[in-house]
């Protein structure tokens, strides 16, 4: 009987037909064939339409449910309440939550000529996602290039106008989606990692983060999600998804801790209602870290002192 | 009133699939494989893979699916303990992870450290607890490894995962889809056409619904059968006072259940031991049967059980 040999790897298809405009494995390429410069076509229009925008901030978190478009939508919010123009780019085509947080849903994307113009929401914020174009019972089962061209199309087709920051959500995971986004946004100023306290989560986060960094974004922190729970009856505080995630997810990959969002019915409340939770509980610790890490960022960016709010 | 049309024109652009524009006729990689219409498809692609997969799935008694929409409500951790819970009963289990951007389950079941191996008969799952099979990519890449599966590959994966792995006879086949209603998901349930039916597991948020819809309604549109809504993370009892509060206000997923009118099979409560089992490595109905979550689960499963063959039964009298 023959040794049995454990199963270590797939083959990955390397076949390279050249397009690297399409090509999803791109960062991953090491071929002296890999055209980096892409001044032609859809890219080139992508870098027209955003130019205006002085900052791009990409949210990755790698595993779902941990908050990412939460993130997003509070953070943009954050940076509006601090008197920024800020616009929300939400490239989660699977079941989008960005309008429903942000109290946009049911409005529609109007065309303006040949762009797309955004929908407005509170404190200026504009807002770009599928969740606007499709209905509530529109399900489409999305393929790889369909997602592609979507991105292309919220990429050179909408009117972003000039805005101080540019806030991107990419769905969980670290697939084609994410790389995507990472390939046609030109100059990300870099991402922020969202993660959970428990352990089975730090694997795909890390992956997201390692990504980011190939991908030459700086990676400014990581903020923990779901990070403990107070009972409101009896003030006691329970780890309900363990502790300690965040701050192991951090220390591996040499970035700083941002700080950590408890458990709490304000946040479920303010994402159903859709009122950002940084907008209608401003004082509350969850806030708080959420205020911290947009005041750091945009002193990072801007070099100026900060606003009061 | 142009404008309207316009925008109609856009989601129709947005949304139909143009099969001619990309198509290389690798039809055996091709993840629109199920959707498209081209003539040229029937006479390349021979179906020797296919022939196989329905092979090993004959082996297979029942064959369930678990999905979410919405990522991070407790699929992965349901469906380990779904397993679990049979697999206590004696019956022979296999689950199949699918998810192949965050797979988890072999962690849940604290099987990190193996791997699967390659038989007489094709790849031989892991043994866990009870003698349940586990197929995962998580065994196959590493954490830290960059795994990038592009679209060509992704059903590639999910063939060799139906078609070359040894199951062998087996009572019950889970398979945990990956969250989201994209190909991954959909050419699953077009792979195994005798499906039992569909576990769908959210969250109690109005929000996890939008999701949750659209998996649930893609399901109902694949001809698959609901077997029902499952609410986690629902109500959470204070281990101190004992009180029991909501973390997020309940009754989203019966909600669900009544507007889309498919099964609700019950609610499970937030547990700190639940995530301490998962990181642990050992499910939460093994490690702590007594609590309200393991209660829970093992009622929800009793009824999982009673809708399949409730089904079954239907589709029996149906062809008769």
């Amino acid at each position: 009987m023959t040794e049995k040999q454990s199963i270590t790897g797939f083959n990955v298809d390397l076949s390279c037909d050249l397009i690297c405009e399409k090509c999803e494995k791109f960062f991953d390429c090491e071929l002296p064939t890999k055209k980096a410069d892409f001044f032609v076509g859809r890219m080139a229009q992508a870098r027209e339409t955003l130019k205006d925008i002085k900052h791009k901030i990409i949210i990755v978190g790698g595993k779902g449910g941990v908050g990412k478009t939460l993130l997003t939508a509070n953070f943009a919010t954050a940076l509006a309440m601090q008197g920024r123009r800020v616009a929300i780019l939400d490239q989660v085509f699977d079941g989008p939550c960005i309008p429903r947080m942000m109290g946009v849903d049911g409005k529609g994307i109007q065309l303006d000529g040949e762009k797309l113009e955004p929908v407005e929401a509170l404190l200026g914020i504009m807002v770009v996602s599928m969740g606007l174009i499709l209905d509530e019972d529109e399900a489409v089962t999305w393929f790889g290039d369909m997602k592609r061209n979507a991105t292309e199309e919220f990429l050179t087709s909408v009117n972003y106008g000039k805005r101080d920051y540019l806030i991107v959500d990419v769905p969980a995971g670290t697939s084609a989606d994410t790389t995507n986004v990472l390939r046609y946004i030109p100059d990300l100023d870099g991402a922020l990692i969202i993660t959970v306290p428990s352990d089975v989560s730090q694997g795909v986060a890390h992956k997201a983060a390692v990504l980011c960094q190939k991908a030459k974004i700086d990676v400014y922190g990581v903020v923990e999600n779901l990070s403990g729970f107070t009972c409101p009856e009896c003030g006691e505080k329970v780890d309900i998804l363990q502790a300690g995630g965040g701050k192991y997810l951090a220390d591996k990959l040499g970035i700083p801790f941002l700080g950590g969002i408890p458990m709490d019915r304000r946040v479920a409340e303010s994402a159903d209602e859709g009122v950002p939770f940084v907008y209608k509980y401003p004082e509350w610790e969850g806030s708080r870290v959420i205020h911290r890490v947009a005041k750091d960022i945009d002193k990072k960016l801007f070099g100026v002192t900060e606003k009061n709010f | 009133m142009e404008k309207v049309v316009e925008i109609d024109k856009l989601k129709k652009g947005i949304k139909e699939l143009q099969i001619d524009m990309n198509c290389t006729f690798h039809c055996e990689a091709c993840e629109k494989f199920f959707k498209c219409k081209s003539p040229e498809k029937l006479k390349i692609f021979e179906r020797r893979r296919m022939a196989r997969v329905l092979k090993v799935m004959s082996g297979i008694d029942h064959k369930v699916a678990i999905c979410a929409g919405k990522g991070g409500v407790g699929k992965s951790l349901f469906t380990t303990n779904f397993s679990a819970v049979i697999a206590q009963r004696g019956k022979k289990v296999a689950v199949l992870d699918q998810d192949l951007d965050g797979p988890c389950i072999p962690k849940m079941l604290g099987l990190t450290k193996e791997k699967m191996v390659m038989g007489d008969n094709g790849i031989v799952p892991v043994e866990g607890i009870f003698g349940m099979k586990v197929v995962s990519l998580g065994f196959v890449a590493t954490e830290t490894e960059i795994v990038n599966w592009f679209q060509e590959k992704r059903r590639n994966a999910t063939e060799e995962f139906l078609s070359h792995v040894d199951y062998g006879k087996l009572d019950f086949l889970n398979i945990d889809l990956p969250p989201g209603t994209s190909s991954d998901a959909v050419n699953l349930m077009e792979y195994i056409p005798d499906l039992d039916g569909m576990v769908v597991v959210t969250n109690p948020t109005r929000i996890s619904q939008i999701v949750a819809r659209r998996a649930t309604i893609m399901a109902i549109e694949a001809g698959v059968n609901v077997l029902g809504i499952v609410e986690n993370m629902s109500g959470f009892v204070c281990p101190r006072c004992g009180k029991e509060v909501d973390v997020m206000e309940k009754g989203g997923g019966k909600m669900l259940a009544g507007q889309l009118e498919v099964p609700y099979l019950g609610h499970i409560p937030l547990d700190p031991r639940s995530s301490e089992c998962s990181d642990k490595g050992v499910p939460y109905v093994v490690m702590y049967p007594d609590s309200p979550a393991s209660k829970a689960t093992v009622t929800i499963v009793d009824q999982i059980l009673v809708n399949i063959e409730a089904f079954r039964k239907e589709k029996a009298a149906a062809k008769a």
